[in-house]
């Protein structure tokens, strides 16, 4: 299909492009909203004149809002976009990112960092990127010695054993943690959240993350011939084995920066390229930007909430699995809902 | 416009976003008189002199004039609270605080007519809902420094780091505190009082021979389930017994930094001279009467020779690096070496401590505070 066809097709009698638009709209929109709304002065709005005026006001909206607002948008544009990627790789629909290790190993990776090696912001993130990597080969390597099942099946045991190991390692962590000092900070990579963001922390995943999402983005076209089996995709000219890898060291890069500073939140990976694909279908040169769109708006309304509603801050990944779980039920229960891959 | 063309704007306005550096507020913002700001009353910065406090965590904070808005919140706040308020100052001065209470108890609620005015901040209010009570200060235990510290800093509030956690940390903290009031002098007698307690109890320390070996366990039913922990050798409660001269038993059984859970059969292995009961939630003396009942309890030795003691306290148990762990050592001391403190009297003690830290008069103290002592006191 060209991308002239591409632009023509549509999605519930709508163009798609017009539907990406439209997202796009709603994104600025929502970002826009984000920003101006928070508890100081009072819960409620802040004002543009206010900003002006206010020296507290000012720096809270430049130096606390701004850069969280784009650490929101890059975890739920990561988040999604990693998940979109595993599902298509590993042709199975209920994996995210968390399902192979990599969540678990980047949360072990800071909590051993926090413990053992003094807990500096950027030793932590290192630490968190290394060991989610680590998850994901153990899961991949663990998987290919397993004598039983299909790929899938197996892939899934190799992730929720490799997970499960790294669980215990991290209680293990917080067995031993200081009370006081870093078991808050490891707590704090088992609920998630974004309340620590400075611009400092922003610009040290920006790199990672840029670089993680251009390839996923620039690639996402490939993400349908690599979803095939290993001949098909190969006599269509691609190379699977290398394709793949560049793509799932691309997504776990992207993820493991994200959740290096914000801590395990869970739920986006998952239902968001489901809702991609419900509106988009399942050709990825479209459900790849509606994921990324849909990811950059859930986690920022989820965040702006958190740190809205009540007096002390809600936990990110309780709103996200809460409200991710609501929109799941609803897929799933909803009249004619079909998973595409 | 192209969906690649999209991306790369949005990828752009990121880059070029969070490239930026922090932003520094306009240095006059323009002044509208129809702009719905109340700005809090300050003292004029000019007619002041710059302030330089030096932290818990070294860090030189330089205030344009002296503090007259502080915040106390964060985790383990009573520590920080309870001190601050050993200073006249604080009641004034101190706009915002997070939960004291412990249980159902609130000392501070007690002793400010005018706690109700204060705004409360929750346990784990972030950067902004501190920033919208407007503190010109705000003091924190130094493990917040990276969560919460480095936000508020961004938004450009000071931040004060104390620890209060051990003997040692208490004589600097309350220096900073009298650094932070502007009444060095109090910080000093303050600590004076801190001192001469621990000399008065170290001196008859010094003709006691032999160490009990005593067994502090913190007593949870949290769930309906009830356990037994012991604190780290780091913590407070370790550091009471062994200045009280006892033996900690629990030596090499918690390599952790928390409370650790031990069973009834690692109770009795220790086989104790000494057993103190700790609870935070309940009263230590109703929980040591159910224990003396159970059977397995009464075939503990210290059990058998009556030296299962509830750790006493009031508004908070006095085992905590809470400024009354100075009545909490005094109290151990005279439990585990009852023949060396025959004229300590532990409500006397108490009576005097509220008298000169908190300049409660006796008959409050009789009033309010006595009837809220619990634990083994004679």
């Amino acid at each position: 299909m060209s991308a002239s066809e591409l632009s023509g097709e549509k999605a519930w009698g709508y163009p798609v492009r017009g539907i990406l638009w439209a997202l796009v709209v709603c994104l600025l929109a929502v970002c826009l909203l984000a920003l101006l709304t928070g508890r100081y002065p009072e819960l409620g709005f802040l004002s543009p004149h206010r900003i002006a005026v206010d020296e507290i006001a000012w720096r809270l909206f430049f130096n606390l809002r701004l850069p969280r607002l784009l650490a929101s948008l890059m975890l739920g544009m990561s988040l999604a976009a990693a998940g979109l990627v595993f599902q298509m790789l590993f042709n199975n629909p209920l994996i995210e990112p968390g399902f192979l290790g990599v969540s678990q190993g980047a949360a072990f990776g800071a909590a051993f960092c926090i413990v053992f090696l003094g807990g500096s912001a950027l030793a932590v993130q290192g630490l968190a990127v290394l060991f989610a990597f680590l998850g994901l080969g153990l899961s991949y390597l663990l998987a290919r010695r397993i004598r039983y099942g299909g790929w899938v099946l197996r892939l899934v045991l190799a992730g929720i054993t490799v997970s499960a190991l790294f669980s215990a390692g991290l209680g293990l962590l917080k067995y031993l943690a200081d009370p006081l000092s870093q078991l808050p900070e490891i707590t704090f990579w088992l609920l998630g959240g974004l309340s620590s963001i400075t611009w400092s922390r922003l610009i040290s995943i920006l790199p990672a993350v840029l670089v993680g999402l251009s390839v996923l983005f620039l690639y996402r076209w490939r993400l349908n011939l690599l979803s095939l089996n290993e001949e098909t995709a190969f006599s269509l000219g691609a190379a699977p084995r290398r394709e793949r890898l560049l793509l799932l060291a691309a997504a776990v890069l992207a993820t493991a920066a994200v959740i290096s500073v914000a801590g395990m939140v869970g739920w986006v990976g998952l239902i968001i390229p489901h809702l991609a694909r419900r509106v988009f279908g399942s050709d990825t040169r479209l459900a790849m930007p509606g994921s990324l769109l849909l990811g950059g708006i859930f986690v920022v309304v989820c965040d702006t909430t958190a740190r809205t509603i009540l007096a002390g801050e809600i936990p990110l990944g309780i709103l996200t699995s809460l409200l991710g779980a609501c929109i799941f039920l609803l897929l799933m229960t909803a009249r004619g809902f079909q998973i595409q891959r | 416009m192209k969906i690649n063309n999209c991306f790369y704007i949005i990828l752009l306005s990121l880059l070029t976003a969070a490239c930026s550096p922090p932003v520094q507020p306009p240095a006059s913002p323009a002044a509208d008189p129809a702009a719905n700001v109340q700005p809090v009353e300050t003292t004029p910065v000019e007619a002041l002199e710059a302030i330089h406090i030096t932290d818990a965590l070294g860090r030189e904070v330089i205030l344009d004039a002296p503090p007259r808005r502080i915040a106390i919140t964060g985790k383990a706040l009573i520590m920080i609270l309870d001190a601050a308020y050993m200073f006249p100052e604080a009641y004034s001065q101190i706009v915002a605080v997070g939960s004291a209470a412990q249980g159902s108890s609130n000392f501070v609620a007690l002793i400010d007519p005018d706690f109700q005015e204060k705004a409360l901040l929750q346990q784990d209010a972030s950067a902004e809902q501190i920033a919208a009570v407007q503190p010109d200060l705000v003091i924190l235990k130094s493990s917040l420094a990276e969560t919460l510290g480095k936000p508020l800093d961004a938004v450009g509030i000071p931040v004060i780091f104390v620890d209060f956690e051990t003997p040692d940390q208490y004589a600097r903290d309350l220096q900073i505190l009298g650094d932070v009031f502007q009444n060095p002098e109090r910080a000093r007698e303050l600590t004076a009082f801190y001192q001469n307690r621990l000399e008065e109890i170290q001196a008859v320390m010094a003709s006691v021979t032999g160490k009990p070996r005593t067994l502090l366990l913190y007593y949870t039913d949290r769930d309906g389930t009830i356990a037994f922990n012991v604190p780290p050798m780091s913590w407070m409660q370790t550091r009471l017994v062994e200045l009280a001269g006892g033996e900690p038993v629990w030596s090499s059984a918690n390599p952790g930094q928390g409370w650790t859970k031990v069973s009834l059969e690692q109770i009795a292995a220790w086989d104790a001279d000494q057993i103190m009961i700790v609870s935070y939630t309940d009263n230590s003396s109703e929980v040591v009467a159910r224990l003396v009942t159970d059977p397995q309890w009464q075939a503990l030795r210290a059990v058998k020779q009556g030296r299962l003691s509830a750790f006493p306290g009031d508004f908070y148990s006095w085992d905590q690096p809470d400024a009354r762990w100075i009545l909490g050592l005094a109290w151990l001391a005279k439990r585990l070496h009852p023949g060396h403190f025959t004229e300590l009297d532990i409500t006397h003690q108490a009576r005097d401590f509220y008298q000169r830290l908190y300049g409660l008069d006796p008959a409050f103290f009789d009033g309010k505070i006595l009837p809220k002592l619990t634990g083994d006191l004679p």
